[in-house]
Protein backbone atom coordinates (compact mmCIF):
# COMPACT_ATOMS: atom_id res chain seq x y z
CA UNK A 1 0.00 0.00 0.00
CA UNK A 2 1.14 2.96 -0.68
CA UNK A 3 0.75 6.48 0.95
CA UNK A 4 -1.51 7.92 -1.40
CA UNK A 5 -3.28 4.56 -1.00
CA UNK A 6 -3.45 4.61 2.95
CA UNK A 7 -4.52 7.62 3.07
CA UNK A 8 -7.64 6.18 1.38
CA UNK A 9 -8.00 3.45 3.36
CA UNK A 10 -7.74 5.61 6.54
CA UNK A 11 -10.50 7.72 5.23
CA UNK A 12 -12.13 4.20 4.27
CA UNK A 13 -12.24 3.11 7.68
CA UNK A 14 -13.23 5.94 9.53
CA UNK A 15 -16.09 6.38 6.78
CA UNK A 16 -14.84 9.35 5.21
CA UNK A 17 -14.42 7.97 1.91
CA UNK A 18 -16.23 8.85 -0.73
CA UNK A 19 -17.96 5.90 -3.28
CA UNK A 20 -14.78 6.77 -5.43
CA UNK A 21 -12.32 5.96 -3.03
CA UNK A 22 -14.11 2.93 -1.61
CA UNK A 23 -14.69 1.81 -4.73
CA UNK A 24 -10.47 1.41 -5.31
CA UNK A 25 -10.15 0.39 -1.97
CA UNK A 26 -12.18 -2.67 -2.66
CA UNK A 27 -10.63 -3.40 -5.48
CA UNK A 28 -7.35 -2.60 -4.04
CA UNK A 29 -8.54 -5.50 -1.49
CA UNK A 30 -9.74 -7.99 -3.66
CA UNK A 31 -6.40 -8.60 -5.37
CA UNK A 32 -4.29 -11.19 -4.46
CA UNK A 33 -1.34 -10.72 -2.55
CA UNK A 34 -2.47 -7.02 -2.04
CA UNK A 35 -2.51 -6.75 1.94
CA UNK A 36 -4.27 -3.47 3.84
CA UNK A 37 -1.96 -1.79 6.23
CA UNK A 38 -2.16 -2.73 9.26
CA UNK A 39 -0.52 0.09 11.01
CA UNK A 40 -3.74 2.22 10.32
CA UNK A 41 -5.84 -0.92 12.01
CA UNK A 42 -3.90 -0.84 14.66
CA UNK A 43 -4.18 2.82 15.22
CA UNK A 44 -7.96 2.87 14.65
CA UNK A 45 -8.28 0.40 17.91
CA UNK A 46 -5.84 2.82 19.84
CA UNK A 47 -7.90 5.97 18.82
CA UNK A 48 -11.36 4.15 18.98
CA UNK A 49 -12.51 5.96 22.40
CA UNK A 50 -16.86 6.11 21.59
CA UNK A 51 -18.55 3.46 20.80
CA UNK A 52 -21.88 2.20 21.52
CA UNK A 53 -22.83 -0.81 23.71
CA UNK A 54 -24.45 -3.44 21.29
CA UNK A 55 -28.28 -4.58 22.83
CA UNK A 56 -28.48 -7.35 24.77
CA UNK A 57 -30.28 -9.50 22.44
CA UNK A 58 -27.48 -8.46 19.81
CA UNK A 59 -24.35 -9.90 21.93
CA UNK A 60 -26.19 -12.88 23.60
CA UNK A 61 -27.04 -14.13 20.05
CA UNK A 62 -23.65 -13.66 19.06
CA UNK A 63 -22.15 -15.55 22.35
CA UNK A 64 -24.63 -18.14 21.38
CA UNK A 65 -22.77 -18.64 18.25
CA UNK A 66 -19.10 -18.67 20.05
CA UNK A 67 -20.87 -21.10 23.03
CA UNK A 68 -22.26 -23.10 19.57
CA UNK A 69 -18.80 -24.34 18.60
CA UNK A 70 -16.69 -23.88 21.95
CA UNK A 71 -18.20 -24.86 25.35
CA UNK A 72 -20.81 -27.63 23.65
CA UNK A 73 -18.28 -29.50 21.98
CA UNK A 74 -15.75 -29.47 24.34
CA UNK A 75 -14.95 -32.97 25.78
CA UNK A 76 -17.38 -34.49 28.01
CA UNK A 77 -15.84 -33.60 31.60
CA UNK A 78 -16.98 -30.03 31.15
CA UNK A 79 -20.23 -31.46 30.53
CA UNK A 80 -21.27 -33.14 33.07
CA UNK A 81 -24.74 -32.04 35.10
CA UNK A 82 -25.14 -30.80 37.92
CA UNK A 83 -26.88 -33.90 39.30
CA UNK A 84 -24.00 -36.06 38.15
CA UNK A 85 -21.91 -34.23 40.37
CA UNK A 86 -23.48 -35.39 43.25
CA UNK A 87 -21.72 -38.08 45.02
CA UNK A 88 -22.74 -41.74 45.32
CA UNK A 89 -25.56 -41.04 43.03
CA UNK A 90 -27.37 -43.56 40.78
CA UNK A 91 -28.92 -43.04 37.57
CA UNK A 92 -31.54 -45.58 35.88
CA UNK A 93 -33.32 -45.82 33.23
CA UNK A 94 -35.70 -48.76 32.55
CA UNK A 95 -38.35 -48.90 29.94
CA UNK A 96 -40.51 -51.90 31.31
CA UNK A 97 -44.30 -53.65 30.74
CA UNK A 98 -47.34 -51.23 31.98
CA UNK A 99 -49.59 -55.25 32.35
CA UNK A 100 -47.57 -55.71 35.38
CA UNK A 101 -48.32 -52.25 36.74
CA UNK A 102 -50.85 -52.93 39.12
CA UNK A 103 -50.37 -56.96 40.01
CA UNK A 104 -47.95 -55.72 43.25
CA UNK A 105 -50.61 -53.56 44.72
CA UNK A 106 -50.93 -54.26 48.19
CA UNK A 107 -54.48 -53.98 49.37
CA UNK A 108 -53.96 -53.19 53.21
CA UNK A 109 -51.56 -49.89 51.67
CA UNK A 110 -52.62 -46.71 51.00
CA UNK A 111 -50.62 -45.30 47.59
CA UNK A 112 -50.46 -41.74 46.16
CA UNK A 113 -50.76 -41.49 42.47
CA UNK A 114 -48.93 -38.83 40.06
CA UNK A 115 -49.49 -38.48 36.55
CA UNK A 116 -47.90 -36.12 34.55
CA UNK A 117 -49.18 -34.75 30.85
CA UNK A 118 -46.97 -32.20 28.82
CA UNK A 119 -45.14 -31.09 32.23
CA UNK A 120 -42.69 -32.46 34.64
CA UNK A 121 -43.49 -32.62 38.25
CA UNK A 122 -41.02 -32.82 41.57
CA UNK A 123 -41.99 -35.18 44.12
CA UNK A 124 -40.95 -35.36 47.68
CA UNK A 125 -41.31 -38.64 49.10
CA UNK A 126 -42.06 -38.83 52.97
CA UNK A 127 -38.75 -40.11 53.24
CA UNK A 128 -36.99 -37.08 51.73
CA UNK A 129 -36.10 -38.74 48.64
CA UNK A 130 -37.23 -36.90 45.46
CA UNK A 131 -38.68 -37.54 42.40
CA UNK A 132 -38.72 -35.74 38.95
CA UNK A 133 -41.13 -37.36 36.74
CA UNK A 134 -40.66 -36.64 33.45
CA UNK A 135 -43.46 -35.95 30.35
CA UNK A 136 -46.83 -38.50 30.44
CA UNK A 137 -44.57 -41.03 33.18
CA UNK A 138 -46.97 -42.07 36.20
CA UNK A 139 -45.59 -42.57 39.71
CA UNK A 140 -47.35 -44.86 42.44
CA UNK A 141 -46.23 -44.95 45.98
CA UNK A 142 -47.33 -45.50 49.71
CA UNK A 143 -48.34 -42.89 51.95
CA UNK A 144 -46.15 -44.23 54.28
CA UNK A 145 -42.99 -47.01 53.23
CA UNK A 146 -43.01 -50.05 55.16
CA UNK A 147 -41.05 -50.93 57.68
CA UNK A 148 -38.04 -53.29 55.64
CA UNK A 149 -38.08 -51.54 52.25
CA UNK A 150 -39.40 -48.45 50.60
CA UNK A 151 -41.21 -49.80 47.35
CA UNK A 152 -42.68 -48.07 44.64
CA UNK A 153 -44.45 -48.44 40.96
CA UNK A 154 -43.07 -46.61 37.99
CA UNK A 155 -44.76 -46.03 34.11
CA UNK A 156 -42.40 -43.89 32.42
CA UNK A 157 -39.42 -41.68 33.60
CA UNK A 158 -38.19 -40.51 36.28
CA UNK A 159 -34.96 -39.18 37.91
CA UNK A 160 -34.47 -40.55 42.19
CA UNK A 161 -32.28 -38.63 44.63
CA UNK A 162 -32.73 -41.15 47.34
CA UNK A 163 -32.38 -39.93 51.06
CA UNK A 164 -29.87 -43.05 52.40
CA UNK A 165 -31.38 -45.52 54.89
CA UNK A 166 -29.51 -48.76 54.71
CA UNK A 167 -32.43 -50.56 57.21
CA UNK A 168 -34.91 -50.43 54.31
CA UNK A 169 -33.79 -50.22 50.46
CA UNK A 170 -35.15 -48.34 47.93
CA UNK A 171 -36.85 -50.60 45.17
CA UNK A 172 -38.71 -49.56 42.31
CA UNK A 173 -41.26 -51.76 40.55
CA UNK A 174 -41.87 -51.05 36.80
CA UNK A 175 -43.44 -54.12 35.28
CA UNK A 176 -41.75 -57.32 36.55
CA UNK A 177 -38.68 -55.91 36.91
CA UNK A 178 -37.41 -54.42 40.05
CA UNK A 179 -34.65 -52.10 40.97
CA UNK A 180 -32.64 -51.53 44.17
CA UNK A 181 -30.64 -48.66 44.66
CA UNK A 182 -27.48 -49.39 46.30
CA UNK A 183 -26.81 -45.67 46.27
CA UNK A 184 -28.68 -42.28 46.48
CA UNK A 185 -30.13 -41.05 42.81
CA UNK A 186 -31.38 -42.60 39.59
CA UNK A 187 -33.45 -42.46 36.91
CA UNK A 188 -35.74 -44.80 35.73
CA UNK A 189 -37.89 -45.08 32.36
CA UNK A 190 -40.68 -47.60 31.86
CA UNK A 191 -42.59 -47.17 28.75
CA UNK A 192 -42.50 -50.23 25.93
CA UNK A 193 -44.27 -53.45 27.20
CA UNK A 194 -41.78 -55.74 28.56
CA UNK A 195 -38.42 -53.86 27.62
CA UNK A 196 -36.47 -52.82 30.11
CA UNK A 197 -33.70 -50.53 30.00
CA UNK A 198 -31.68 -49.74 33.35
CA UNK A 199 -28.19 -46.74 32.68
CA UNK A 200 -26.34 -45.98 36.09
CA UNK A 201 -24.70 -42.72 36.14
CA UNK A 202 -23.22 -43.13 39.28
CA UNK A 203 -23.65 -45.22 41.98
CA UNK A 204 -24.68 -49.14 42.00
CA UNK A 205 -27.69 -50.83 41.14
CA UNK A 206 -29.02 -54.37 41.26
CA UNK A 207 -31.61 -55.65 38.64
CA UNK A 208 -33.70 -58.10 39.44
CA UNK A 209 -36.37 -60.19 37.08
CA UNK A 210 -39.14 -61.33 39.02
CA UNK A 211 -41.56 -62.74 35.75
CA UNK A 212 -43.58 -65.66 36.82
CA UNK A 213 -43.06 -65.41 40.28
CA UNK A 214 -39.39 -66.51 40.06
CA UNK A 215 -36.45 -63.76 41.20
CA UNK A 216 -33.70 -63.71 38.65
CA UNK A 217 -30.75 -61.31 39.25
CA UNK A 218 -30.05 -59.87 35.78
CA UNK A 219 -27.41 -57.40 36.88
CA UNK A 220 -25.64 -55.70 39.70
CA UNK A 221 -24.52 -52.51 37.22
CA UNK A 222 -21.83 -49.89 38.40
CA UNK A 223 -21.56 -46.48 37.06
CA UNK A 224 -21.32 -45.80 32.89
CA UNK A 225 -23.15 -49.81 32.54
CA UNK A 226 -26.25 -49.72 30.73
CA UNK A 227 -28.79 -52.51 31.37
CA UNK A 228 -30.89 -53.59 27.92
CA UNK A 229 -33.48 -56.47 28.62
CA UNK A 230 -36.04 -57.48 26.83
CA UNK A 231 -38.45 -59.46 28.68
CA UNK A 232 -39.67 -61.54 25.38
CA UNK A 233 -36.67 -63.16 24.46
CA UNK A 234 -34.68 -62.84 27.91
CA UNK A 235 -31.84 -61.37 25.83
CA UNK A 236 -29.98 -59.16 28.42
CA UNK A 237 -27.65 -56.59 27.36
CA UNK A 238 -25.00 -54.09 28.95
CA UNK A 239 -23.08 -51.55 27.29
CA UNK A 240 -21.16 -48.37 28.23
CA UNK A 241 -22.88 -45.12 28.11
CA UNK A 242 -21.44 -41.61 28.49
CA UNK A 243 -21.99 -40.50 32.09
CA UNK A 244 -23.96 -37.20 30.37
CA UNK A 245 -25.90 -39.32 27.90
CA UNK A 246 -27.86 -40.69 31.09
CA UNK A 247 -31.33 -38.99 32.07
CA UNK A 248 -30.33 -36.39 29.49
CA UNK A 249 -34.09 -35.63 29.80
CA UNK A 250 -33.72 -34.15 33.52
CA UNK A 251 -31.95 -31.35 31.75
CA UNK A 252 -34.10 -30.71 28.79
CA UNK A 253 -31.44 -31.39 26.72
CA UNK A 254 -31.28 -34.07 23.94
CA UNK A 255 -28.20 -35.54 22.13
CA UNK A 256 -28.43 -37.77 19.11
CA UNK A 257 -25.50 -39.59 17.33
CA UNK A 258 -26.02 -40.94 14.08
CA UNK A 259 -28.97 -42.07 15.89
CA UNK A 260 -31.94 -43.24 13.69
CA UNK A 261 -34.96 -40.97 12.38
CA UNK A 262 -37.06 -43.24 14.23
CA UNK A 263 -35.63 -43.18 17.62
CA UNK A 264 -35.49 -38.81 17.18
CA UNK A 265 -38.86 -38.77 16.55
CA UNK A 266 -40.09 -41.43 18.80
CA UNK A 267 -38.04 -39.19 21.48
CA UNK A 268 -38.86 -35.63 20.03
CA UNK A 269 -42.38 -36.75 20.21
CA UNK A 270 -42.68 -37.79 23.78
CA UNK A 271 -40.64 -34.61 24.64
CA UNK A 272 -43.47 -32.03 22.88
CA UNK A 273 -46.12 -34.66 23.50
CA UNK A 274 -46.73 -34.45 19.50
CA UNK A 275 -47.29 -37.13 17.10
CA UNK A 276 -45.15 -38.22 14.02
CA UNK A 277 -46.39 -39.24 10.71
CA UNK A 278 -44.12 -40.34 8.03
CA UNK A 279 -44.84 -40.89 4.36
CA UNK A 280 -42.27 -43.01 3.51
CA UNK A 281 -40.90 -45.87 5.47
CA UNK A 282 -37.08 -45.40 4.14
CA UNK A 283 -36.87 -42.15 6.26
CA UNK A 284 -37.00 -44.09 9.50
CA UNK A 285 -33.59 -45.22 8.13
CA UNK A 286 -31.98 -41.97 7.90
CA UNK A 287 -29.12 -41.09 10.44
CA UNK A 288 -29.16 -38.10 12.93
CA UNK A 289 -26.57 -36.28 15.02
CA UNK A 290 -28.02 -33.35 16.61
CA UNK A 291 -28.21 -31.63 20.09
CA UNK A 292 -31.60 -30.14 21.09
CA UNK A 293 -31.88 -27.74 24.36
CA UNK A 294 -34.51 -25.10 25.37
CA UNK A 295 -35.68 -24.95 21.60
CA UNK A 296 -39.22 -24.38 20.59
CA UNK A 297 -40.43 -27.82 18.48
CA UNK A 298 -40.31 -25.41 15.20
CA UNK A 299 -36.93 -24.74 15.46
CA UNK A 300 -35.58 -28.18 16.14
CA UNK A 301 -38.19 -29.23 12.98
CA UNK A 302 -35.93 -26.63 11.71
CA UNK A 303 -32.47 -28.14 12.75
CA UNK A 304 -33.64 -31.35 11.79
CA UNK A 305 -34.42 -30.50 8.48
CA UNK A 306 -31.17 -28.68 8.23
CA UNK A 307 -29.22 -31.90 9.43
CA UNK A 308 -30.93 -33.71 6.93
CA UNK A 309 -29.59 -32.02 4.03
CA UNK A 310 -33.20 -30.57 3.35
CA UNK A 311 -34.13 -34.09 2.30
CA UNK A 312 -37.05 -33.86 4.34
CA UNK A 313 -40.13 -31.89 4.76
CA UNK A 314 -42.61 -31.88 6.98
CA UNK A 315 -45.88 -29.89 8.12
CA UNK A 316 -47.93 -29.86 10.73
CA UNK A 317 -51.32 -30.94 11.19
CA UNK A 318 -52.81 -30.27 14.97
CA UNK A 319 -51.00 -32.53 17.06
CA UNK A 320 -49.55 -34.66 14.45
CA UNK A 321 -46.04 -34.07 11.97
CA UNK A 322 -45.97 -35.12 8.90
CA UNK A 323 -42.74 -35.96 7.82
CA UNK A 324 -41.93 -36.48 3.78
CA UNK A 325 -39.00 -37.43 1.79
CA UNK A 326 -37.46 -39.26 -0.04
CA UNK A 327 -35.12 -41.34 2.71
CA UNK A 328 -32.32 -43.14 3.44
CA UNK A 329 -30.83 -46.34 2.48
CA UNK A 330 -29.98 -48.62 5.19
CA UNK A 331 -26.89 -48.68 6.68
CA UNK A 332 -25.80 -45.56 4.29
CA UNK A 333 -24.05 -42.93 6.99
CA UNK B 1 -11.26 -2.11 29.99
CA UNK B 2 -7.84 -3.95 30.28
CA UNK B 3 -7.21 -3.80 33.85
CA UNK B 4 -10.32 -5.92 34.69
CA UNK B 5 -8.06 -8.74 32.49
CA UNK B 6 -5.85 -9.76 35.03
CA UNK B 7 -4.00 -12.88 35.30
CA UNK B 8 -6.83 -14.88 37.41
CA UNK B 9 -9.09 -14.36 34.68
CA UNK B 10 -6.52 -15.92 32.24
CA UNK B 11 -5.11 -18.64 33.88
CA UNK B 12 -9.12 -18.91 34.34
CA UNK B 13 -9.41 -19.36 30.69
CA UNK B 14 -6.49 -21.88 30.23
CA UNK B 15 -7.63 -23.88 32.29
CA UNK B 16 -11.28 -23.81 30.24
CA UNK B 17 -13.69 -22.24 32.45
CA UNK B 18 -15.91 -20.57 29.86
CA UNK B 19 -16.99 -18.26 32.61
CA UNK B 20 -13.79 -16.75 31.86
CA UNK B 21 -14.51 -16.55 28.15
CA UNK B 22 -17.72 -14.86 28.71
CA UNK B 23 -16.35 -12.54 31.12
CA UNK B 24 -13.84 -11.32 28.36
CA UNK B 25 -16.48 -11.56 25.88
CA UNK B 26 -18.40 -8.84 27.77
CA UNK B 27 -15.58 -6.63 28.42
CA UNK B 28 -14.07 -6.37 24.67
CA UNK B 29 -17.88 -6.71 22.63
CA UNK B 30 -18.66 -3.19 22.17
CA UNK B 31 -15.31 -1.82 21.16
CA UNK B 32 -14.39 -4.91 19.40
CA UNK B 33 -17.59 -4.87 17.47
CA UNK B 34 -17.41 -1.60 16.57
CA UNK B 35 -14.07 -1.62 15.34
CA UNK B 36 -14.83 -5.10 13.53
CA UNK B 37 -17.82 -2.75 12.01
CA UNK B 38 -15.66 0.01 10.50
CA UNK B 39 -13.48 -2.74 8.89
CA UNK B 40 -15.86 -4.90 7.25
CA UNK B 41 -19.43 -2.28 7.11
CA UNK B 42 -21.64 -5.14 6.80
CA UNK B 43 -23.51 -6.06 10.17
CA UNK B 44 -23.52 -10.16 8.94
CA UNK B 45 -19.82 -10.13 8.81
CA UNK B 46 -19.26 -8.18 11.78
CA UNK B 47 -21.31 -10.86 13.80
CA UNK B 48 -19.19 -13.64 12.73
CA UNK B 49 -16.08 -12.28 12.83
CA UNK B 50 -16.65 -11.03 16.22
CA UNK B 51 -17.68 -14.48 17.36
CA UNK B 52 -14.67 -15.91 15.06
CA UNK B 53 -12.44 -14.09 17.53
CA UNK B 54 -13.89 -15.54 20.69
CA UNK B 55 -13.93 -19.15 19.48
CA UNK B 56 -10.41 -18.92 18.09
CA UNK B 57 -9.12 -17.40 22.06
CA UNK B 58 -10.84 -20.66 23.14
CA UNK B 59 -9.40 -23.07 20.80
CA UNK B 60 -5.71 -21.83 21.47
CA UNK B 61 -6.19 -21.03 25.15
CA UNK B 62 -3.63 -23.59 26.16
CA UNK B 63 -0.91 -21.09 23.86
CA UNK B 64 -1.87 -18.28 26.00
CA UNK B 65 0.84 -16.01 27.18
CA UNK B 66 0.28 -14.12 30.05
CA UNK B 67 3.23 -12.08 30.28
CA UNK B 68 2.39 -10.40 26.83
CA UNK B 69 -0.79 -7.98 26.74
CA UNK B 70 -3.76 -9.94 26.12
CA UNK B 71 -5.06 -6.81 24.40
CA UNK B 72 -2.77 -6.80 21.63
CA UNK B 73 -3.32 -10.47 21.11
CA UNK B 74 -7.32 -10.23 21.14
CA UNK B 75 -6.48 -7.28 18.68
CA UNK B 76 -4.25 -8.74 16.50
CA UNK B 77 -6.59 -11.62 16.39
CA UNK B 78 -9.73 -9.43 15.08
CA UNK B 79 -7.53 -7.29 12.55
CA UNK B 80 -6.59 -10.77 10.48
CA UNK B 81 -10.08 -12.33 10.79
CA UNK B 82 -11.33 -9.20 9.43
CA UNK B 83 -9.08 -8.38 6.82
CA UNK B 84 -9.70 -12.05 5.98
CA UNK B 85 -13.52 -11.61 5.96
CA UNK B 86 -13.63 -8.43 4.02
CA UNK B 87 -10.94 -9.85 1.44
CA UNK B 88 -13.84 -13.04 0.98
CA UNK B 89 -16.71 -10.56 0.88
CA UNK B 90 -15.26 -8.64 -2.44
CA UNK B 91 -14.69 -11.55 -4.37
CA UNK B 92 -18.16 -11.64 -3.82
CA UNK B 93 -20.45 -9.65 -6.08
CA UNK B 94 -23.46 -9.31 -3.29
CA UNK B 95 -21.04 -8.75 -0.74
CA UNK B 96 -19.15 -6.35 -2.75
CA UNK B 97 -22.38 -4.25 -3.21
CA UNK B 98 -23.65 -4.50 0.23
CA UNK B 99 -20.12 -2.99 1.98
CA UNK B 100 -20.18 -0.34 -1.29
CA UNK B 101 -24.00 0.84 0.01
CA UNK B 102 -22.91 0.50 3.16
CA UNK B 103 -19.31 2.65 3.09
CA UNK B 104 -21.54 4.97 1.20
CA UNK B 105 -24.55 5.68 3.60
CA UNK B 106 -22.06 5.98 6.11
CA UNK B 107 -20.31 8.29 4.00
CA UNK B 108 -22.97 10.39 3.27
CA UNK B 109 -25.04 10.61 6.34
CA UNK B 110 -22.71 10.34 9.35
CA UNK B 111 -24.12 8.61 11.77
CA UNK B 112 -21.99 8.91 15.17
CA UNK B 113 -25.16 9.46 17.63
CA UNK B 114 -26.99 6.54 16.00
CA UNK B 115 -25.57 3.34 16.17
CA UNK B 116 -26.35 2.06 12.31
CA UNK B 117 -25.36 -1.85 12.90
CA UNK B 118 -27.66 -1.92 16.09
CA UNK B 119 -30.62 -0.29 13.75
CA UNK B 120 -29.92 -2.66 11.12
CA UNK B 121 -30.04 -5.22 13.83
CA UNK B 122 -32.98 -3.74 15.42
CA UNK B 123 -34.61 -3.94 11.69
CA UNK B 124 -33.79 -7.59 11.30
CA UNK B 125 -35.62 -8.50 14.42
CA UNK B 126 -38.54 -6.37 13.81
CA UNK B 127 -38.65 -8.31 10.60
CA UNK B 128 -38.13 -11.81 12.52
CA UNK B 129 -40.95 -10.80 14.82
CA UNK B 130 -43.95 -10.17 12.17
CA UNK B 131 -46.46 -13.10 11.99
CA UNK B 132 -45.04 -15.38 9.36
CA UNK B 133 -47.54 -14.23 5.91
CA UNK B 134 -47.08 -10.48 6.21
CA UNK B 135 -42.87 -11.22 7.10
CA UNK B 136 -42.91 -13.32 3.57
CA UNK B 137 -45.01 -10.57 2.02
CA UNK B 138 -42.32 -7.62 2.73
CA UNK B 139 -39.38 -9.82 2.45
CA UNK B 140 -40.52 -10.83 -0.82
CA UNK B 141 -41.23 -6.90 -1.63
CA UNK B 142 -38.16 -5.67 0.22
CA UNK B 143 -35.34 -8.47 -0.81
CA UNK B 144 -36.88 -10.57 -3.74
CA UNK B 145 -38.10 -6.93 -5.50
CA UNK B 146 -41.28 -8.42 -6.64
CA UNK B 147 -44.07 -5.99 -7.27
CA UNK B 148 -47.45 -5.79 -5.51
CA UNK B 149 -48.89 -7.20 -8.37
CA UNK B 150 -46.41 -10.41 -8.51
CA UNK B 151 -46.62 -10.86 -4.49
CA UNK B 152 -50.57 -11.27 -4.82
CA UNK B 153 -50.42 -13.53 -7.66
CA UNK B 154 -48.32 -15.91 -6.38
CA UNK B 155 -49.40 -16.21 -2.96
CA UNK B 156 -53.30 -16.09 -4.41
CA UNK B 157 -54.11 -12.74 -2.58
CA UNK B 158 -55.77 -9.30 -3.55
CA UNK B 159 -53.29 -6.47 -4.57
CA UNK B 160 -55.27 -4.32 -1.51
CA UNK B 161 -54.27 -7.54 0.60
CA UNK B 162 -50.20 -7.00 -0.16
CA UNK B 163 -50.37 -3.54 -0.32
CA UNK B 164 -52.02 -3.39 2.91
CA UNK B 165 -49.52 -6.12 4.30
CA UNK B 166 -47.06 -4.26 3.32
CA UNK B 167 -47.62 -0.69 5.48
CA UNK B 168 -48.66 -2.69 8.23
CA UNK B 169 -45.10 -4.04 8.23
CA UNK B 170 -43.80 -1.27 8.36
CA UNK B 171 -45.86 0.33 10.96
CA UNK B 172 -44.82 -2.70 12.90
CA UNK B 173 -41.06 -2.39 12.23
CA UNK B 174 -41.07 1.21 12.75
CA UNK B 175 -42.38 0.94 16.21
CA UNK B 176 -40.47 -1.91 17.18
CA UNK B 177 -37.23 0.42 16.61
CA UNK B 178 -39.02 3.21 18.91
CA UNK B 179 -39.43 0.77 21.50
CA UNK B 180 -35.88 -0.54 21.17
CA UNK B 181 -35.09 3.25 21.52
CA UNK B 182 -33.97 4.15 17.87
CA UNK B 183 -36.73 7.16 17.65
CA UNK B 184 -34.68 9.73 15.90
CA UNK B 185 -33.72 8.04 12.74
CA UNK B 186 -32.95 9.67 10.06
CA UNK B 187 -35.83 9.23 7.59
CA UNK B 188 -32.75 8.71 4.49
CA UNK B 189 -31.20 5.68 6.59
CA UNK B 190 -34.32 4.45 7.57
CA UNK B 191 -35.54 4.18 3.94
CA UNK B 192 -32.11 2.73 2.87
CA UNK B 193 -32.75 -0.24 5.42
CA UNK B 194 -36.16 -1.01 4.76
CA UNK B 195 -35.89 -1.13 0.83
CA UNK B 196 -32.14 -2.17 0.24
CA UNK B 197 -30.81 -4.99 -1.67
Amino acid sequence: MDDRLKSKWRRFLNNRADEEEITEILRYIREEGNEPDTDELNTLWEQLHTYTALRKEHSDRIYQAVEERTIRSRSKQFYLPQWAKAAAAVILIICAGISAYLVLDDKSTTFNEIATGYERRIITLTDGSEVVLNLHSKIRYPQKFGKDKRELFLEGDAFFTVTKDAQRPFIVRSGDVATQVIGTSFDISARETNKYEVAVATGKVKVVDHTAGAEKDLAVLTQGKTLSYSGHDGQVLIAEEALDEIARWKDRIIQFDNESMDKVLKVLGRRYGVKFTITNKKISDCRVSMKIENESLQTVMEDLRAVSNQTIAYEVKNNTIIVSGQGCTPDNH
Amino acid sequence: MSSEINSELLNALKEGDERALEKIFSIYKDKLYAYCFKIVKTKDLTDEIVADVFITIWKRRDQLQITTSFESYLVTIARNLAIDSLKQATKEERLYQEILLNASVLHAHPVDNLNYYELQAAVEEAIENLPPQRRQIFLMSREDHYTHKEIADRLHLSRNTVKDQIVKALAAIKAYLQLKGHTEIPAVILYFLLHRK
